[in-house]
């Protein structure tokens, strides 16, 4: 076995009344995939924040040696100069800048100050063509997509002379494709011996690309599995992460409810794009929502499945949308947001923290944000009835926080999640379209996910779930649209679905 | 132009240095009157000799005024108490042009002596520190409620601070009200801009409608003698259309508020000086100046509260009256949440939030009850901050702006009519600012053509330093009114000591920055303890 690389020892990091990290030790093998996996708050980013200098060295307890070395960063330059390099969950990319100067900000190519256009596109281009990315050192970061974003990532950090690389849910916002591709780069690098760790909540992708997967729990090293010589599973690392087995990752439905009449029909629905002119987002999508079904809506990344969602949420996304909606068989208009919601319908976004809630506020007020006036007589509000609207909400969908008063901002994903739900579900809707519900959610919070949806409709809603996860889909969907480059390309009911259909459909080409 | 504009602008401006400069005492005339007991009667006398303004032309106006505010250091209680205290020599120069005029001493020194010997200037901090003390020690840990509280505390501070520094002339009636009624326009500016910052945007040209909508009102009454009646509603109209005028703008067209103002600030600027043909325009009808100026009557006559003093009955009720408020409604909010099974802060805590306020609105009652009636302004201040509390605390109205400031993409997919809000904060602005045009143009009894210049520097730093964030979202009416009067005190604080403005406009700007830095320091506090 070959000799660690890093050795984290005893680390121990307080917030102010949380012990977010106690005691953790963790040692990465030179030149190995090592993932971490963990529920979301279990300590995983702290643990890479102390590592990589974001707490200095005194804010926490413990020894990081790396490469035989001691190490005392106080600040992320330092740890990058060692060659420890972090990605981030949320890209660090200047929109507005070409590649080169991205993968260069900060480590500029020059001479008196004079930055070498030349060579620093020459070197761009060099390390784009390692990482595997076709595009011109000189494009605009806001001209590509995330997939291609994280490889820019990559690029960058390679140029620092990296020596272990950590990436923080690498592939959460990419489609199959681009994590494909993202994970074939990372053995590539292992490869030339550069030590990857990978925070990720997608097992499968763990178990097909990491040597050992470290599990946290609660701030605590629960164990190290070796992938090869431990027998791992799925279901095992789940077990460990969340401290219980989870026979089932997705809840039964009640088959007794049954499905009913027609809520929603979506007819030749077609959106163009509102930044590039004469571009077609969605072409004649025609769908239909029946009460208590819960439709899946599968696409890759760029198939349109936001657009087509909050197109139909009010226009509130799309230029020169063109289309009919019918609710209960009658045309409605749904011209702006307000209208959308007085007719029933609900969105709850893909990004929750920039489209979802107002992370400066309390529990209370995000609830009630959309359906303000059903609190409010005259115009004002009765903050007492609110109160126990939220409190109620708090209690049935088991939200993790002290009050009602806790700032949204402070709660993990899994209960932000919970938070936009309720404010949706207390709109009183009748469909509702949830856009990625379970994203960056631990396995136990989604898991409850799963059970409110089910909830929902077994009270008569129609419900729309986007997901990039494929067995999500098919864990929870009575059916199952593709939609491909704009187009609807298949329409697949729960018991024929299987993954690979669903793929075939999702990457049909225009005809 | 030129000189048409330079033959007025030191008119207008005085003014306001007085202001800053003969802080003690504006409404020299009240000094004979002051302290005694007997009042509703003075009231009027004392306002007699004033109305020596009739010669109708501008400048003589203003100079009356000025000439009243030259006499005006002389403050009594001041001469008595830097004798006590140990003084520098400037004190001791306020002192000379004390004994210049006897007059306004010869009433004085009964209360003079009972104020400073049974000692309520000492006294009278001591409601204030209280609050602080065990605020502190109780949110000291507490990050977040720090930052929500700090600004009471720094208040307190800064309160107490300059009481002790002044010898407890900064709480002496007389100055109190004027801390108050000076620098009314400010902060009723202050509670529009807090609205307008809330959502996330901001307002550079309120100083120059202000001037504009004074402006107006002034050739409405003087050059062409319309009632009052009509002419302030007709004002508060022309504020409204200006701030459609920059609503539209910024929320139907989109260009970012700072932009808009900015031009605004400019336009306005010049439509003001188009309005007054480049000259002051004064003096007002007596109802303005009084309404801008004066104090209600006295109708239910005074009462002698002791070695205090006689004090003004309605004055006390009011008063009692928000104290009772205040009381109740928070009771009413605890016990709703407990039978909500909701947690509320413990008892002590509780009564602490309750009575700090409590005594310290008292005090401040007493005080102003006992110089005079309750000044017109004071009473339009305070339903204007009732009612916009009310609003952003309670209205659909109010929420929907902290909706749009905290996250503007969330506020508009929960369907909140954001360019509908946005517009209408900017009108409300307007009318807001055409409110505080007319309470300035009347105070001066001029409206001229730098009338409002920089104040909307002064409504945002209020803003600001009442722990409004620089991104939105955050921020309360009662927060922007402390930090206008935290200015205020500095103000009026360091101009009794007898700083030269330059100072006064150091430590302002280092208050703002400071603010500033804590909000930011506590917010990274919480921020990192979040994680």
């Amino acid at each position: 076995m070959p000799s660690n690389i890093l050795e984290m020892r005893n680390i121990t990091k307080t917030f102010p009344g949380v012990k977010a990290l106690q005691n953790v030790t963790f040692t990465v093998a030179e030149g190995e995939i090592h993932a971490i996996c963990g529920e979301n708050g279990a300590g995983k980013s702290t643990l890479m924040k102390v590592l990589s200098g974001v707490y200095p060295f005194g804010e926490y307890e413990g020894d990081i040696v790396f490469e035989g070395k001691t190490c005392e960063f106080s600040g992320i330059r330092d740890s990058e100069e060692r060659g420890i390099v972090i990605i981030h969950q949320e890209l660090a990319l200047v929109p507005e800048l070409s590649i080169a100067e991205n993968i260069f900000l900060g480590n500029e190519t020059a001479k008196r100050g004079l930055i070498n256009w030349d060579e620093t596109n020459a070197r761009a281009a060099k390390l784009l063509k390692r990482v595997g990315l076709d595009e011109n050192p000189t494009t605009k970061i806001i001209e590509l997509g995330v997939g291609k974003q994280q490889l820019v990532e990559i690029a960058k950090a390679m140029s620092k002379k990296v020596r272990m690389l950590i990436l923080d849910e690498p592939t959460a916002a990419l489609n199959d494709d681009d994590s494909a591709h993202l994970l074939d780069l990372l053995r590539g690098l292992r490869d030339e011996g550069i030590t990857c760790v990978i925070i990720s909540h997608k097992l499968n992708e763990i178990k097909a690309i990491s040597d050992q997967v470290t599990i946290i729990r609660d701030g605590q090293t629960i164990d190290t599995l070796h992938m090869k010589r431990d027998e791992v599973t799925e279901d095992r690392i789940i077990s460990l992460m969340v401290g219980r087995s989870l026979e089932n990752r997705y809840p039964d439905r009640d088959p007794s409810i049954e499905i009913g009449e027609e809520v929603l029909r979506i007819e030749n629905w077609t959106v163009h794009s509102p930044t590039q002119r004469g571009r077609v987002l969605i072409r004649n999508a025609n769908l239909n929502l029946r009460k208590g079904e819960v439709v899946g809506l599968a696409g890759l990344m760029g198939a349109g499945r936001t657009e087509l969602a909050m197109s139909v949420f009010g226009r509130s996304y799309g230029t020169n949308i063109s289309g009919q909606l019918y609710k209960f068989g009658k045309p409605i208009e749904a011209k702006n947001v307000q209208q959308a919601i007085a007719h029933g319908l609900a969105y709850a976004t893909e990004d929750r923290k920039r489209y979802g809630l107002n992370l400066i506020d309390n529990i209370q007020r995000n609830v009630s944000a959309a359906a303000l006036g059903k609190l409010a007589k005259a115009g004002w509000v009765d903050d007492n009835q609110e109160l126990s609207v939220a409190e109620g909400f708090r209690k049935s969908l088991r939200i993790k926080a002290p009050t009602v008063a806790s700032i949204t901002g402070k709660l993990s994903g899994g209960n932000q999640q919970k938070v936009v739900l309720a404010k949706w579900i207390y709109t009183n809707p009748d469909v509702l379209i949830l856009d990625e519900p379970t994203r960056g959610i631990d396995v136990g919070a989604k898991y409850e996910i799963y059970q409110i949806i089910n909830q929902l409709a077994a009270e008569g809603k129609a419900i729309l779930v986007i997901s990039s996860e494929l067995p999500e889909l098919l864990g929870i969907c009575d059916r199952i649209y593709t939609l491909s480059e704009g187009r609807i390309t298949g329409e697949v009911p729960r018991e024929k679905a299987n993954q690979e259909l669903l793929m075939q459909y999702m990457t049909r080409g225009q005809e | 132009m030129a000189s048409t504009d330079s033959s007025s602008k030191p008119d207008t401006e005085k003014p306001d240095e007085v202001t800053s400069e003969g802080t003690p005492v504006t409404e020299p005339t009240d000094e004979v009157t002051t302290k005694v007991t007997p009042k509703a009667s003075d009231a009027v006398t004392a306002e007699e000799p004033v109305k020596v303004d009739e010669p109708v032309k501008t400048e003589d106006a203003v100079r009356t005024e000025d000439a009243v505010t030259v006499d005006g250091p002389v403050k009594t209680g001041d001469a008595v108490t830097t004798d006590d205290a140990v003084k520098t020599e400037d004190a001791v120069k306020t002192e000379d042009a004390v004994k210049v005029e006897e007059p306004a001493k010869v009433e004085e020194p009964a209360l003079v002596a009972a104020s400073t010997s049974s000692a309520p200037a000492p006294k009278a901090p001591a409601p204030a520190p209280k609050s602080p003390a065990a605020a502190r020690s109780r949110f000291s840990f507490n990050a977040n409620s720090l930052r929500q509280n700090g600004i009471y505390i720094a208040f307190a501070l800064i309160v107490v601070l300059f009481a002790i520094l002044t010898g407890g002339d900064l709480l002496q009636p007389q100055n109190l009200s004027n801390i108050i009624v000076q620098k009314s326009y400010i902060l009723i500016l202050a509670i529009g801009m807090i609205l307008i910052i809330i959502a996330g945007h901001i307002d550079l040209s309120v100083g120059s409608v202000l001037g504009a909508t004074g402006a107006f009102s002034a050739v409405l009454m003087v050059n062409h003698d319309v009632h009052w009646a009509i002419a302030i509603p007709l004002t508060l109209l022309m504020g409204a259309l200006i701030g459609a005028w920059q609503g539209y703008w910024v929320a139907y067209f989109g260009i970012p508020a700072f932009i808009v103002t900015l031009a605004g600030m400019l336009v306005f600027r010049a439509l003001t000086l188009v309005i007054l043909g480049n000259q002051g325009i004064g003096p007002f009808p007596d109802t303005v100046r009084d309404m801008a100026n004066g104090f209600t009557p006295g109708w239910l006559g005074n009462v002698a509260l002791g070695s205090l003093g006689g004090a003004d009955v309605i004055t006390l009720l009011v008063g009692v009256a928000l104290v009772v408020t205040i009381v109740w409604t928070q009771w009413r909010g605890r016990t709703a949440r407990q039978k909500l099974g909701q947690s509320v802060e413990s008892m002590t805590v509780f009564l602490l939030k309750i009575i700090a306020p409590s005594v310290v609105l008292m005090f401040v009652i007493v005080q102003l009850a006992r110089f005079k009636n309750l000044p017109w302004v004071l009473l339009l201040l305070g339903a204007l901050v009732i009612i916009y509390s009310l609003i952003t605390a309670r209205a659909v109205f109010g929420r929907h702006i902290y909706a749009i400031g905290g996250n503007l993409n969330a506020a508009t997919l929960s369907g909140v009519k954001v360019k509908s809000v946005t517009f209408w904060l900017f009108v409300n602005m307007g009318v807001l600012s055409a409110v505080a045009g007319i309470i300035f143009s009347g105070r001066l009894n001029l409206a001229g053509p730098t009338a409002g210049n920089s104040f909307e520097l002064d409504a945002i730093a209020a803003a600001f330093i009442g722990g409004a964030a620089v991104q939105g979202g955050v921020g309360k009416v009662i927060g922007a009114i402390t930090g206008g009067l935290i200015m205020a005190v500095i103000d009026n604080g360091m101009s009794l000591l007898g700083a030269g403005s330059e100072q006064v406009m150091l430590v302002k700007g280092l208050v703002l920055l400071a603010a500033v830095a804590f909000d930011v320091w506590t917010k990274r506090r919480a921020g990192a303890s979040s994680r």
